[in-house]
């Protein structure tokens, strides 16, 4: 047996070649670099793939370095984009790394991220992360949200029309709200873990799995659990969107529709989700 | 001396996690691994539901409010409540106050499946901070 790159992950039955065929032709847009994305970035690169665009506006810096675990000291001041493409390249140079230093906003939005499989949400405040999900749930696209604050790390899915959306969940969020983060790395570590898992689950074709509820964890107790996640009533997002077909792929999706479920021998990860 | 009078209705322990639980004590250096508050029922309180209780604590803590509830006092859409590690069917599910023999409260769901809620009841405020 070959004992390749990705030989470990192909033994696993439930994974296998096909999996790993569904990844190497697979695309993902990641907005941001940061804590929650170092170690997302440094998974979804080592499990093959096949093309990554990492946008990005923002420089390291030193105070980055207790958690953004894809930089080192010798990156401050470099521009997280260019630099994570360094370290990722290096990691695995099969995956296609596209890095952009750019700022995410409604007028950029299908240019940069139109042609990619999956979303990955991101933003440097509640404002621009409710833009991106405006904007997704305009061009129906599913995304992954990942975050962690203090000792905590939340991820969900967002499939438009058929789960909860960034604002039925952050609607209201205190004045107080924002500013620099105070944060563990290891948080950001989990975050970024439970993130990438539930993008090869998606890209590979077995669908989303924190559509419905979202991935909590509690770094002082090391506990773990899934929060209920409803859609908001009346939310300003998706308030109005019923049943739709949402797609990963700008391109060819094929519409399976909103109640589809994908069987673990269905690969395609451009396939519509719920 | 004057006599003072023990406060009236029962107490419940209430475990906040996420940010409210950083915000009760705010800039202390704590090494505990879990936040319990203790917020009490009004008297001869009967029903009750998880809005109802999220409002309690938001009143008998200043420091949370902000963070858990609207200024109208209703849960804000970030604020999370579990119950024996499981979400009630909504906010709204009425919830019976029972005292037992100790003196401890439960509270019993009502609905298909009775469930006697013997743990803390958990507050989890999320946040989008992408650290």
């Amino acid at each position: 047996m070959n004992d390749g790159r990705y030989s470990r992950q192909v033994w696993v039955p439930r994974f296998g070649e096909k999996s790993q065929d569904a990844l190497r032709r697979s695309s993902i847009g990641v907005v941001g670099a940061g804590g929650v994305k170092s170690p997302m970035l440094l998974y979804l690169t080592s499990a093959g793939v096949g093309k990554i665009r990492i946008i990005d506006f923002d420089r390291v810096e030193i105070s980055n370095l207790n958690r953004q675990i894809l930089y080192g000291t010798s990156d401050v001041g470099a521009y997280k984009a260019e630099a994570a493409a360094v370290r990722l390249r290096d990691l695995n140079p099969e995956v296609e790394i596209e890095p952009i230093v750019a700022r995410l906003d409604e007028s950029n939005f299908n240019a940069l991220l139109g042609d990619c499989d999956l979303i990955v949400e991101g933003g440097d405040s509640g404002a621009a992360r409710a833009t991106f999900n405006r904007c997704a749930l305009r061009e129906q696209r599913t995304y992954v949200h990942a975050s962690a604050h203090y000792n905590y790390a939340y991820v969900m899915t967002v499939v438009p029309g058929a789960s909860a959306c960034f604002e039925c969940v952050f609607r209201d969020l205190p004045s107080s709200h924002g500013g620099a983060v105070p944060v563990i790395g290891t948080a950001t570590a989990v975050s970024g873990s439970v993130a990438a898992s539930e993008i090869i689950s998606i890209l590979r074709g077995a669908g989303p799995t924190l559509d419905r509820q979202m991935f909590f964890f509690d770094g002082w107790t090391n506990w773990a659990t899934h929060l209920p996640n409803p859609r908001l009533s009346g939310c300003p997002g998706c308030g109005d969107m019923t049943s739709i077909s949402p797609r990963l792929a700008n391109s060819d999706s094929e519409a399976a529709g909103p109640n589809h479920k994908h069987s673990p021998q269905d690969h395609d990860p451009r396939r519509a989700v719920t | 001396m004057a006599e003072t009078t023990p406060p009236k209705g029962f107490e419940i322990v209430v475990r906040l996690m996420g940010k409210a639980a950083e915000m009760l004590t705010p800039n202390s250096t704590r090494f505990d691994h879990v936040h319990d508050i203790k917020v009490r029922l009004p008297e001869n309180i009967r029903t009750t539901t998880p809005a109802e209780i999220i409002k309690l604590i938001a009143d008998q803590n200043p420091l949370l409010r902000d963070q858990i509830v609207r200024g109208d006092g209703t849960p804000r859409s970030s604020t999370r409540i579990l119950l024996n590690g499981a979400p009630p069917r909504s906010l709204d599910q009425r919830l019976e106050v029972v005292e037992r023999e100790k003196g401890e409260i439960i509270v019993i769901i009502f609905g298909p499946v009775i469930v006697v809620v013997d743990g803390p009841i958990i507050v989890v405020v999320v946040v989008p901070c992408d650290g």
